[in-house]
């Protein structure tokens, strides 16, 4: 690094590093309880929990608009396998150089070597911070939701957790999202309590040996992240 | 008309004997008289070389019967069968000093024209289990006059071994026709009849042999044989083969080092059976029984052991995650062995690229394995599973990530850490960046990939200015959502490589992020 600024927490984790950041992530907005969140999958990361605190047993993934076409923002809404919306707390962060930087004559900017904006510390408007506290890496968890716990992705059920990439389309056949289970049972071969990663597609046939189906559970295709919100 | 010779050998002397010689051999004994026809001649004859005179007596049925004396060297005597019935004579004969006596028959034939031929109908056989069988000449007619007479040949088409029996001992042989016909007299014999010789007997099939396991290697096999037929000798052979590996006679064990199955494979014999002459066989041709046995040759001992191993631990990863190991390729063995996986953080273990997890299975040679199990719930703790392949072990051990930073703990509230920097909202209390942070940031700004269907076809999204890519701190998102689970992404040192093996085109918008 022959120029720029390097924050490195006493573990190694890298705050900023303008050698390498292309750019940071800055929170747009938090909100409580509300069944839909519009956002832009190509430039924004969702992270969301159920704003319920008496579910045993809840799943949610992100409807898409109809007709969505992967470009732009749209209007996602939170809806479980069977789709009932389920109102969530959420928090929607984006790439602080698809934002322009701020003037407000304080704070700290830090650009990169091809001048983008890498941090801006004038773009956190009140809305708190986003920190990462776990991850799972891409195709590490095994889909199976909560039963075992091959796909948990942590225990505490009150943290955020990224929704980008999940599906529901209301239809319990196909499913991609995740589980917040606060049941500590383990009967059934259930992992537990915790937050797990469900993705799921059924195939159904009928054919001259009648009426079959079979169902193809798929590991996490991009990585999940949990996630603390608010002052971090 | 037919002459007869009837010769009387002499010796002069006290002592001396008297023995009759026939034209044809018939006469000699009673019943097996001379027979002759009504005109008929018969021819006296001193032979050459008697020394006394020879003397014919007692003749009854020629046409002149007075006493008929030869000397030694004297000219021949013919008489004439004068005609009449049926009549058994016998001619005395004697040498010159009377001392020695002997006896000759002679039969007139009935008229011609008072004998009917007998008729046969058949020749049939007994199926003694032994050499020789009895013939029966069977009759349908039985004529009249004359005497009834049998005869019964092999391979002769006209039989002339006249008995009065119509039983003959017939031997047993591979081929042959056996001729029989009957006779009144000379002239009235019946028409010929033939069958088929008996042929041989063949060994008795009703034997059991017993099927065994040799090891690997062995050089010799053995069979033991129940329910033989004493005195019968049994050969082994490969089923339906023509060579004997082995022979013995009656029940007992049998050995045989030839023709034996290779390691691992199954090799089915026959029994064979050979029939004694004594019983009817012919003593040399063995038969298939269709009992059949088994020998198995055991496999050789296989190698399941295999080289040591070495599955890389895992982490720093999120608590309570989980974790999987780098597979790795077993190699150092020639056959299946177990394998299973035990310890912390319900570990499993999986087999090749089957995805299926299970705590305890069994692996090829030069296969892959992984194993996975759940980081611990506390920071910077330690789960350690075993993984066991036959009689080698491997610890692998996943560490759980520290917490955030600093002396921040959770992370909920602003760190008190020494190290990093610290970043207030717009409220002045709230921290957006702080010691306790694990800040997502972007590596790379969003590219489009598009792979093609060809398994394994792959690209690189580089990364510059970071070459410790793990992950324990970076990743790729993707950001369109897809339903495959196999477009794996690995690490390398200048990026992350994503390689398609879905079998489709995959197409995508993907960047990389360090945390």
């Amino acid at each position: 690094m022959t120029y720029g600024i390097t924050f490195e927490t006493a573990n190694g984790n890298v705050q900023i590093d303008s050698d390498t950041t292309n750019t940071g992530l800055i929170v747009l907005s938090a909100v409580a309880s509300s069944n839909n969140v519009t956002f832009d999958p190509q430039k924004e990361l969702v992270f969301a929990k159920p704003a319920s605190t008496t579910y045993t047993n809840q799943r949610v993934a992100i409807r898409h608009p109809q007709n969505y076409g992967w470009s732009g923002a749209g209007n996602f809404t939170f809806e479980d396998s069977l789709g009932n919306a389920v109102l969530m707390n959420y928090i929607v962060a984006k790439w602080s150089n698809e934002q322009t930087a701020g003037n407000s004559g304080y704070g700290l900017q830090v650009y990169n070597s091809d001048g983008d904006l890498a941090f801006d510390s004038s773009l956190y408007t009140g809305n708190g911070g986003i920190g990462i506290i776990a991850f799972a890496a891409q195709q590490t968890l095994s889909g199976y939701g909560s039963f075992g716990v091959t796909s948990r992705m942590g225990l505490d059920t009150t943290k955020y957790y990224s929704m980008n990439n999940s599906y529901a389309n209301g239809n319990d056949s196909v499913f991609f999202g995740v589980e917040f289970n606060k049941s500590a049972s383990t009967a059934n071969g259930s992992g537990g309590a915790g937050v797990y990663w469900l993705s799921y597609f059924t195939v159904y046939s009928f054919d001259g040996g009648g009426f079959g189906s079979y169902t193809n559970f798929i590991s996490n295709f991009t990585p999940r992240f949990i996630a603390e919100g608010g002052s971090v | 008309m037919a002459n007869f010779n009837v010769t009387l050998h002499v010796s002069a002397g006290k002592g001396g004997s008297a023995a009759f010689a026939a034209t044809n051999g018939d006469g000699l004994a009673s019943n097996d008289p001379l027979d002759v026809n009504g005109g008929d001649t018969v021819t006296f004859i001193c032979a050459s070389g008697s020394t006394g005179t020879a003397k014919f007596r007692y003749l009854s049925i020629f046409t002149s019967n007075a006493d008929i004396d030869i000397l030694a060297g004297g000219a021949n005597v013919v008489r004439t069968v004068a005609s009449g019935s049926l009549l058994l004579d016998s001619i005395t004969g004697l040498n010159g000093g009377e001392i020695s006596s002997d006896l000759f028959y002679i039969e007139r034939q009935a008229s011609s024209g008072s004998i009917t031929a007998p008729t046969a109908s058949s020749v049939t056989f007994n199926n003694p289990a032994s050499a020789n069988t009895t013939a029966t000449v069977n009759l349908s007619a039985t004529g009249s006059g004359g005497t009834l007479e049998y005869a019964c040949e092999v391979g002769d088409t006209t039989p002339d071994n006249w008995q009065s029996g119509n039983t003959f001992t017939i031997a047993r042989g591979s081929s042959g026709t056996v001729y029989a016909q009957a006779r009144r007299s000379s002239t009235d014999t019946s028409n010929t009849v033939n069958a088929s010789r008996p042929g041989f007997l063949t060994g008795d099939t009703a034997v059991a042999a017993s099927s065994s396991n040799i090891a690997n290697g062995a050089t010799s096999a053995s069979t033991t044989l129940s329910s033989a037929t004493a005195g019968e000798t049994y050969a082994v052979r490969v089923n339906d083969g023509s060579s004997n590996l082995a022979t013995r006679t009656g029940n007992g064990s049998l050995s045989f080092t030839s023709s034996l199955p290779s390691s691992g494979n199954t090799s089915t014999y026959e029994i064979f059976v050979r029939r004694p002459t004594s019983t009817g066989g012919d003593g040399s041709t063995y038969t298939a029984t269709n009992d059949t046995f088994t020998v198995s040759m055991s496999s050789p001992a296989q190698d399941t052991t295999p080289n040591a191993f070495d599955l890389a631990d895992v982490g720093p990863v999120a608590a309570g995650t989980v974790a999987t190991a780098t597979p790795v390729t077993i190699t150092g063995m020639d056959a299946n062995c177990p394998c299973s996986v035990s310890g912390q953080g319900s570990p499993q273990l999986t087999v090749g690229s089957g995805g299926v997890w299970t705590t305890s299975s069994t692996i090829n040679p030069n296969n892959t394995i992984s194993v996975r199990l759940t980081a611990p719930t506390a920071y910077s703790s330690t789960h350690t599973a075993t993984l066991t392949i036959g009689t080698e072990t491997d610890d692998i051990i996943v560490t759980s990530a520290a917490a955030p930073s600093g002396s921040g703990g959770t992370g909920t509230t602003g760190g008190t850490g020494s190290y990093g920097v610290k970043i207030f909202d717009t409220n002045g209390s709230t921290t957006v960046l702080s010691p306790s942070t694990r800040y997502l940031v972007r590596l790379t700004d969003p590219t489009s990939i598009s792979l093609a269907a060809t398994t394994g076809s792959s690209t690189l999204i580089a990364v510059s200015g970071m070459s410790d890519l793990g992950a324990g701190n970076s990743d790729l998102i993707f950001e369109q959502f897809a339903t495959v689970d196999n477009v794996p992404v690995t690490r390398e040192s200048n990026g992350f490589r994503v390689t398609n093996n879905s079998g489709g085109v995959f197409n995508n918008i993907v960047y990389a992020v360090r945390f």
